[in-house]
């Protein structure tokens, strides 16, 4: 699903929900109405930033939501009242005995409005939206606008990105009066602890007084910590009057779901949406999460084997980081840091009258490191490789059983190893003691230096160094104190490019409030079950991950086949040493909705069938070693032949954002008319510019280059239909003057594209050939990498440790290849069409398992099995003489594919061949969700542009034997009598569909799909 | 403690964690509401095999 906006600002969801037809249940103008107020909102959050926020599907969603709330609440109370409680009857009916019944809603339940969105997903993105979402739909101010935090780093945290986002905020002063306090409109942030401490200190009470009025409350992690039960009483003396926007990313953790829980029932009521942790993860964001935990009865050579782990694997991690530093560079991924955090605030506590420091533990393992005493590193590197580590999971296998492939695969001994993570992580050439250097030019830190190194590797980053240092003094173990009274902080460093600081050590206090991308390894000690929520924290940041194009996501979830050893810097490892809490931990993730079960998995090859790759089948794929970007600049200019539609009618509202801030003009009707050329000293070119400039950036255009002055050419030459208000292309004020500055962004933003696409297309068919189909194709190669023996294809499955069964099923299937490739069994849903070029042709139906490439949806497989169906039937009558071969085309990277911008890959390729003529035909059974007129529908009238490739690639590939013809069709999802509604002029009938090559998966008396396909020609 | 109580204890943490997760989700009946106006089912039939995509695991000795 694509994000964000499309050159006529219309979201790409609108798209699609538009295209979801009859099942949506709302208006088509209020969808409209929501989008653009979407877009405004967030064109008035990106007015002051450098680089504009883009909404990520499930935030767009969220703020969708939010809009059909807030329309109805303040436009439609007493009807959405009714229509709740409607709703509420019927799904209490429907409910088996036994199941929690909904509670109804009374008319204060509706003031209030919950967001469960996961750490790392944007609550702050969706509390500015709100914020302007309310400000619309309210018909008065509110009398005070509060935001209230968990902690007073976030709160500052907050009021900075208020401002980012073009929202005014300040402190909130229980001192001063705090009516109309900083001037309306004003989100006023404090830190709900803070509310806390007055009360019980009976010092100055909270000035309830203060809030009353209409108010509008933001909560963000109210429930958290100790300020729960206060903000509830304190919420509820606000009374019925204010409005209150609550965001947590823990829900899970607060709601008990119990049957008569009065809270669940109130969030229940309240939630708007839920992008849990769950659904972030599931969709990609975030690094994984390898969390292993050594019990409190280890013994202490099972602690520094767990510790001698924890460093082969974040040597690992930095040696790819290091020796793949190319490849890497496109995925942003930092380089790898190893942090320790204790459990206490200082570095030296006591437990049962002896000193202790976690942090001592730490340096002395280093120290044990550094000196090898009896070559124990060396041998116990050994053990970690073969996998004999001595400690076992639960069900008795190593922990490290399988890991560390990379290291093995490098053919160095467990001693070569050695030596070079004393080059890599300590920055030297041979063991030694570890040196302990105070910095005296920043207190609290702890340099850590090998032996006749220059450089730090590590440091130690406490409160009290002194008390610390006398603990050191008085240990046996032989590491050297020293004084640095050149260097400057270390911690500061951390995050610059060229830190040579491997290992940060601290106890968790100085971690609060820390950000890095860098954090790859994280140990843990002694961390009990108080300092649960501190570590949830650390969790929760340590799991970022900027990733390619910065979306945030794996690579895995971007990319069919990423490097493989990409995985290791993309997942978290956190070695946990008598870390009680872990098991409330991992509840905690449950709660979320994580499964923390390790999936097994396996890898299935596909059986190609041989014969039909001899049948001379082909497909064009570019020339080896041509790319468009690299190879072809382009100057943007004035071509009659690029053809561009804007329709501003449609469009309720507008907005402009300048100096005087948001001006909105409304929009009604419209013709088609040009804009006068005396007009066009009206425009801004110069902003012009700067949004095309943008725009070229956002779409990935690097070797376009816009000149300012061919701008107001284009428009006076270009060939551009725009259908819009006489106040547009004349306008008379301010805002109207912005509606002119609108249509001219549009229309240039659409020439950029059509301009791009044409100059592209003339290019592919300079640089296509079509090459004769075989097993390296990248369509039956797939996964092929990741196998060490063969050369077929391999499925990637993934299932649950704990579906023993459905594994040894599997297993028992894998080996038996006539039934895995003849039958269609339910351990592995597939489907059996012995045309398709290999076997088996797996379903994305079973909730146990998930395959790499991932099986066919089921829009998909109804095209896989109709096409059987029709074979069947057919092959000996109307195809007599006819051969038919299919293969899924597989995405980006792998597949055939059209239209570079926007990726287009068909999903099938089909062949009918006879004696003389070979015909292609890409088949995208998938969505005809975004176009609205078939003249600018690019997918859709792919089939219109196939002959003259064909016939352009023909003339250069050699040693064609056969007749070669292109053809496409779009199978639509969307069922004809919504689509022909919206689509082009309204008036389409199936047969017109047809005709431009737009099906409907339907085989019925006259209308067989399946045989339109086969009988064009 | 014997490997087939600790076993059993980490079982029954994780069937309650997550049938928690699943009965909550049960209960956002606004979400479901604004959920079906959009044509959709509340809980959102949600794969289990999602969270398979990636790698995440959690081990306690």
């Amino acid at each position: 699903m694509a994000e964000g906006f499309d050159a006529e600002r219309r979201s790409f969801l609108y798209h699609h929900l538009k295209g979801r037809g009859g099942i949506v249940k709302l208006q088509a103008e209020d969808l409209e109405r929501y989008d653009a107020n979407i877009y405004s909102h967030l064109a008035a959050m990106n007015r002051g930033r450098t680089e504009p926020i883009t909404l990520r599907y499930f935030q767009y969603l969220a703020a969708l939501y939010a809009e059909i709330f807030l329309d109805r609440y303040f436009n439609h109370r007493a009807q959405m009242l009714a229509d709740l409680k409607s709703f509420v009857r019927e799904r209490n009916a429907a409910k088996i005995p036994g199941e929690p019944l909904d509670e109804e809603f009374i008319e204060s339940d509706l003031n209030k409005l919950a967001c469960w969105m996961a750490t790392g997903s944007g609550k702050t993105l969706l509390l500015h939206l709100n914020y302007y979402q309310f400000m619309h739909y309210a018909r008065m101010q509110s009398d005070n606008i509060l935001l209230t935090t968990p902690n007073e780093g976030l709160s500052e945290q907050h009021l900075r990105e208020l401002v980012a986002s073009g929202i005014p905020g300040r402190r909130f002063d229980l001192h001063s009066d705090g009516l109309f306090s900083g001037g309306r409109n004003v989100v006023q942030v404090i830190e709900i602890t803070k509310l806390v401490e007055e009360k019980r200190g009976g010092g100055v009470s909270v000035p309830v007084e203060a809030f009353e009025g209409n108010n509008l409350i933001f909560v963000d992690e109210g429930h958290k910590g100790s300020g729960g039960e206060t903000w509830r009483r304190y919420r509820e003396a606000l009374g019925e009057t204010g409005f209150t926007f609550e965001y947590s990313a823990t829900f899970g953790q607060a709601l008990s779901a119990a049957r008569n829980d009065p809270l669940t029932a109130e969030y229940g009521k309240a939630i708007y949406f839920d992008y849990s942790y769950r659904y972030f993860y599931g969709d990609g964001f975030g690094k994984d999460f390898r969390i292993l935990n050594l019990q409190e009865e280890s013994r202490r050579e099972q602690t520094e084997m767990l510790l001698l782990g924890n460093l082969l694997s974040f040597y690992e991690q930095l040696r790819i980081y290091q020796e793949r530093a190319d490849e890497l560079r496109p995925y942003n991924l930092e380089k790898p840091l190893w942090i320790f955090v204790g459990s206490t605030v200082n570095a030296v506590y006591s437990e049962n009258r002896v000193k202790r420091s976690d942090v001592l533990t730490v340096a002395r393992f280093l120290h044990h490191v550094l000196k090898n005493k009896d070559e124990w590193v060396i041998q116990g590197i050994q053990k970690l490789l073969e996998g004999k580590s001595g400690l076992t999971t639960q069900d008795g296998s190593d922990i490290f059983a399988g890991r560390f492939a990379t290291l093995r695969d490098t053919g160095l001994s467990a001693s070569e190893l050695y030596a070079d993570i004393l080059v890599r992580i300590f920055h030297a050439q041979a063991g030694g003691s570890l040196h302990l250097c105070d910095i005296r030019s920043s207190a609290g830190e702890l340099g850590l230096k090998a032996s006749g190194a220059d450089d730090y590797f590590g440091l130690i980053y406490i409160g009290d160094t002194a008390e610390f240092k006398k603990l050191v003094e008085n240990d046996r173990a032989g590491i050297v104190l020293e004084e640095d009274v050149l260097s400057g902080s270390l911690f500061e460093e951390l995050n610059r490019r060229d830190s040579k600081t491997n290992i940060l050590i601290g106890a968790k206090k100085f971690m609060e409030g820390w950000n890095s991308w860098r954090v790859s390894t994280m140990g843990l000690l002694n961390i009990g079950r108080k300092e649960g929520s501190q570590i949830i924290q650390l969790f929760g940041r340590g799991v970022r991950l900027r990733g390619k194009h910065n979306s945030l996501k794996r690579s895995t979830a971007l990319e069919e086949s990423p490097p493989p050893w990409i995985k290791l810097l993309e997942t978290l490892n956190i070695f946990a040493v008598r870390a009680n809490y872990m098991a409330q931990f991992r509840d905690y993730l449950e709660r979320e909705g994580v499964e923390t079960e390790e999936p097994v998995e396996l890898q299935l090859s596909i059986w190609t069938n041989e014969q039909f790759l001899k049948r001379g089948l082909v497909v064009p794929r570019l020339e080896e070693g041509h790319e468009f970007k690299h190879e072809s600049i382009l100057l943007l200019e004035v071509d009659p032949a690029v053809r561009v539609a804007v329709d501003l009618s449609v469009k309720a509202q507008t907005i402009e954002s300048g100096a005087a801030g948001l001006q909105a003009a409304e929009l009604r009707g419209g013709t088609v008319r040009p804009i006068p050329p005396d007009k066009l000293t009206l425009v801004d070119w110069e902003q012009v510019y700067l949004d095309l400039l943008a725009y070229k950036e956002r779409k990935g255009l690097q070797n376009l280059v816009i000149r300012p002055e061919v701008l107001p050419d284009i428009i006076k030459k270009g060939n551009y239909t725009l259908v819009a208000d006489e106040a547009v292309t004349g306008p008379r004020s301010f805002a109207e003057r912005s509606l002119l500055q609108e249509a001219v962004t549009r229309i240039l933003r659409k020439y950029i594209d059509g301009f791009y696409r044409q100059r592209r297309e003339k290019w592919e068919k300079q640089h296509l050939v079509y090459k004769t189909l075989d097993k390296n194709d990248l369509n039956l190669a797939f996964n092929r990498e990741l196998v060490r023996e063969g050369s077929e294809g391999t499925y990637i499955l993934k299932i649950r440790k704990s579906e023993a069964e459905l594994i040894k099923a599997i297993v028992k299937l894998r080996a038996d290849l006539d039934r895995l490739c003849k039958q269609e069994t339910a351990e592995l849903p597939r489907l059996y069409f012995d045309r398709h070029l290999y076997l088996p042709l797996l379903l994305e139906k079973s909730d146990k398992l998930s395959a790499v490439p991932p099986g066919l949806a089921d829009s998909e497989a109804k095209f896989v099995k109709d096409l059987k169906e029709y074979w069947e039937k057919e092959k000996d009558k109307s195809l007599q003489g006819k051969e038919l071969f299919l293969l899924r085309n597989l995405s980006r990277g792998k597949g055939v594919g059209f239209f570079e911008e926007s990726g287009f890959y068909p999903d099938f390729i089909l062949w009918v061949i006879d004696r003389q003529s070979q015909r292609l035909v890409f088949i995208e059974p998938h969505g005809m969700l975004h176009a609205k007129a078939y003249i600018y529908d690019e997918k859709a009238r792919l089939h219109e542009r196939l002959p003259g490739l064909a016939k352009a690639i023909a003339q250069r590939s050699k040693n064609l034997k056969k007749e070669i013809t292109l053809d496409s069709f779009i199978i639509s999802a969307t069922p004809y009598n919504d689509l022909y509604q919206y689509y082009d002029d309204g008036t389409w009938d199936m047969k017109k569909f047809a005709e431009k090559h737009i099906l409907f998966p339907q085989r019925c008396g006259e209308y067989d799909y399946i045989r339109i396909i086969l009988s064009a020609s | 403690m014997s490997r087939t109580r600790r076993q059993s204890a980490a079982t029954a943490s994780n069937a309650g964690g997550l049938a928690r997760y699943v009965r909550l989700e049960n209960r956002l009946v606004l979400l479901a509401r604004l959920n079906s106006l959009l044509g959709y089912k509340s809980p959102k039939v949600w794969p289990r095999a999602l969270m398979l995509r990636g790698g995440a695991s959690f081990i306690i000795t």
